[in-house]
């Protein structure tokens, strides 16, 4: 998975590219150290995800609950195919805020 | 146990693996059998439909790929670290309507196994997009379990913190780090009619229990996820083989 970062204020927006599983969990680790600053808000873009498991549902999740302590809003825009149907049917709506 | 024999013929490939060492293979897992056996390049194999094919790969990226995606073949065996081919364990699962496919740990952990089994089996059946990405889903969780949980013996310590992400990925590079358990193996046999596609997952680990009582609620953990999925998923003993049904 690759990754964009760009920082407006106190909010980021993430574009994640790719496939996010496990052996993304150092990529995404140092995604979220941006977050222990000023910087409150994230909303991560992964219309161009194009493949995530259980590992990076649930590290979505972490990101959620890191964000979350930091007095902040965390959003996952733009979900695309099997990233879009995974959410889905996992009802991740119910815990996170997804914009299609 | 006798050779399955639905074809007299098997084919022996392998990319960028001398034709001598081939030919002693072949010697060794065939000739007992009275098949004949041909030694082709994979990549000549692609439009033959008429026998059973046995690919022989290396451990390279580029070796792994290229037999992953060959079209026509019902096995694939990885040859890593100078490990040698069972004789009776694998070649006796060749049949028609199946492909088998063996791994060491490293390469599972390492490479995207679960959407290169997909994509072939997606081609060699013709399979629409959403199956071939339930396949890859439901084969690249159970192939993540098998490989961390099973064959590296890793618990299931809490990943949902920083720390504990962290650290399991510190445990899961020390366990491959081990030669003993990176070169554990993971089969992977896939059957198939026209109604369903069955899915078999072997690994060298202890086993573990498929009792409900051992997954959590959350809908997004890997054993929900993949009951969401499929038409059943059972476990023989001790786990061994997790045997998965999906519907065509």
């Amino acid at each position: 998975m690759e990754y964009e970062i760009n920082t407006s204020g106190s909010t980021s927006t993430v574009t994640l590219t790719g496939r996010f599983t496990f052996a993304d969990n150092k990529i995404f680790r140092e995604i979220l150290g941006h977050f222990e600053s000023d910087v409150k808000n994230c909303t991560m873009d992964i219309g161009k995800l194009e493949f995530i498991d259980s590992a990076g549902l649930g590290m979505f999740i972490l990101a959620n609950d890191t964000i979350s302590d930091h007095d902040g809003k965390f959003v996952l825009r733009k979900p695309q195919g099997q990233v879009k149907k995974m959410l889905d049917l996992t009802r991740f709506s119910d815990i996170i805020s997804v914009e299609n | 146990m006798a050779l399955a024999k639905p074809c007299q013929s098997y084919v022996l490939c392998g990319d960028g693996i001398p034709n001598l060492f081939l030919s002693d293979i072949a010697r060794n897992l065939f000739a007992c059998h009275g098949c004949e056996v041909r030694i082709e390049d994979i990549f000549k194999y692609h439009e033959q439909t008429d026998s059973l094919a046995l690919v022989v790969g290396g451990n390279t990226k580029s070796n792994s790929l290229a037999a992953l995606f060959a079209r026509s073949f019902s096995g694939y065996y990885e040859l890593a670290n100078g490990n040698e081919l069972p004789k009776d364990v694998f070649v006796n699962g060749l049949e028609k309507n199946s492909v088998i496919y063996s791994f060491v740990t490293k390469t599972v952990c390492q490479h995207s196994v679960a959407q290169h089994i997909a994509n072939n089996i997606s081609l060699k059946l013709a399979l629409n997009q959403d199956l071939q990405e339930k396949i890859e889903l439901v084969l690249h969780e159970t192939l993540a379990n098998a490989a961390l949980h099973g064959n590296l013996e890793i618990g299931h310590c809490a990943k949902d913190s920083l720390d504990g992400l962290e650290a399991f990925d510190t445990e899961v590079e020390k366990k491959l780090s081990n030669d003993g358990l990176a070169k554990r193996r993971i089969e992977v046999r896939i059957h198939w009619d026209d109604e369903i596609l069955k899915l078999k997952i072997l690994d060298q680990g202890s086993g573990f229990s498929l009792s409900k009582d051992n997954w959590d609620g959350m809908p997004w953990r890997g054993m929900n996820l993949i009951s969401s999925q499929v038409v059943s998923v059972s476990a023989g003993e001790n786990g061994q083989p997790l045997t998965i049904i999906l519907k065509r």
